[in-house]
């Protein structure tokens, strides 16, 4: 038996149109169907200019990270079965960041909030090979493992209303890999993330809200990242000002 | 073709837009009663530094229905915003044990216990010296 749903999707198309527009759809779903099946039929059968990003299908590459009936969600994991009751979908861009066409995002900001912080070991002195492997046990690997399966899909940012009040602010998925890079016993790059993040558009625009770990799809926790780093970050923050007063001196 | 993004604004009402921000709202606003309840205290305070008319005058007025009503709120709020940060506790200060974290639900559970023996041992000193 064939069951239909109405999706909706918020059109972009720059010099057409002035702002997002809502394009209704009557799909028919299966069991099986993910939103971003759906967008795949819409494509295919309905719209061929619509314009999506996508990739693995299965919650690793961060992709097709979108909007849901307002909810941050990755379009490859949310099955279109979860809202049949409600009898319609409405999917957008993640609209915390400037929107190019239809679905897709201009991710530079995020890019350039990532780099700030360099999130790459940062070793003082290169390590000779005559040194061998840096060994790490699994107790200082479990430190920071969490943090290592952010796939920067970028939900986070769509769940900061911090994000939405100043666009500059550095937010969740890059505190929590810069964090991911202090906890790591082969780094010893700190000072320069923590000269980043206490910054006034690091870490302390933060109000914990806590809605980015709410829709992290990897369950990161970059609320409770954050909320480490602010405490980890004062003494950073105080040796800099007693710094900045021997310099004026 | 060159580029031309649309840059959305974020609603003057996000915060009404779901649950979990309301429940957010919610426990910055606690801060609110909480404030009020203390500056009622340290007008409390005033008055018995003052004289004994100023303290007499506080106290009746702590027996007003209204008065009392708004010290249930700010205890009811002072509550509620504990157990949110009784909830941050395992987000903010994991504490690890070998490969593994102490479970979130126990450190709630301490912070809950630590919160009943403070309470227990005020209602005592209260007895006590009351």
């Amino acid at each position: 038996m064939s069951q239909t749903i109405t999706l909706e999707v918020m059109r972009y198309r720059p010099g057409v149109d002035a702002k997002p527009w809502p394009q209704a759809f009557q799909i028919e779903w299966t069991q099986d169907m993910s939103i971003l099946d759906a967008l795949a039929l819409i494509k295919d059968d309905f719209e061929p200019e619509l314009a999506y990003r996508w990739s693995c299908r299965m919650e690793v590459c961060g992709s097709c990270g979108m909007v849901v009936n307002g909810e941050p969600k990755l379009a490859c994991s949310t099955f279109v079965r979860d809202y049949a009751a409600k009898g319609k979908i409405t999917v957008g861009a993640l609209d915390q960041f400037p929107i190019e066409k239809d679905l897709i995002v201009d991710a530079d900001p995020f890019i350039q909030k990532l780099e700030s912080v360099k999130p790459y070991i940062i070793s003082k002195k290169a390590r000779p090979l005559s040194e061998k492997e840096h060994k790490q046990t699994p107790a200082q690997l479990a430190k920071f493992k969490q943090y290592t399966m952010c796939i920067n899909c970028m939900l986070c940012y769509q769940a900061c209303p911090q994000v939405g009040i100043n666009a500059d602010f550095l937010g969740p998925a890059a505190t929590a890999l810069a964090h991911r890079y202090n906890l790591d016993n082969r780094d010893s790059g700190k000072a320069q993330r923590f000269k980043v993040m206490n910054d006034e558009n690091g870490i302390w625009p933060c109000t914990f809200v806590g809605y980015c770990s709410e829709v992290c799809p990897k369950h990161v926790d970059p609320a409770g990242a954050i909320q480490q780093v602010k405490a980890a970050a004062v003494p950073f923050w105080a040796i800099s000002q007693l710094q900045k007063e021997e310099e004026s001196k | 073709m060159s580029r031309k993004p649309y840059v959305a604004k974020q609603s003057a009402n996000w915060y009404l837009q779901n649950r979990f921000f309301k429940l957010y709202m919610l426990r910055e606003l606690t801060s609110v009663p909480v404030a009020l309840a203390a500056l009622n205290l340290f007008w409390g305070l005033a008055a018995l530094a003052g004289s004994a008319e100023a303290w007499a005058a506080w106290a009746g007025a702590q027996t007003h229905p209204l008065v009392v009503v708004f010290n249930l709120i700010a205890i009811a709020a002072a509550c509620f915003n504990s157990k949110t940060w009784f909830e941050a506790i395992p987000k903010a200060m994991p504490i690890q044990k070998g490969e593994t974290f102490v479970p979130a639900q126990k450190l709630i559970r301490a912070a809950w216990g630590a919160f009943a023996a403070v309470f227990v041992l005020l209602v005592l000193t209260v007895l006590i010296f009351a």
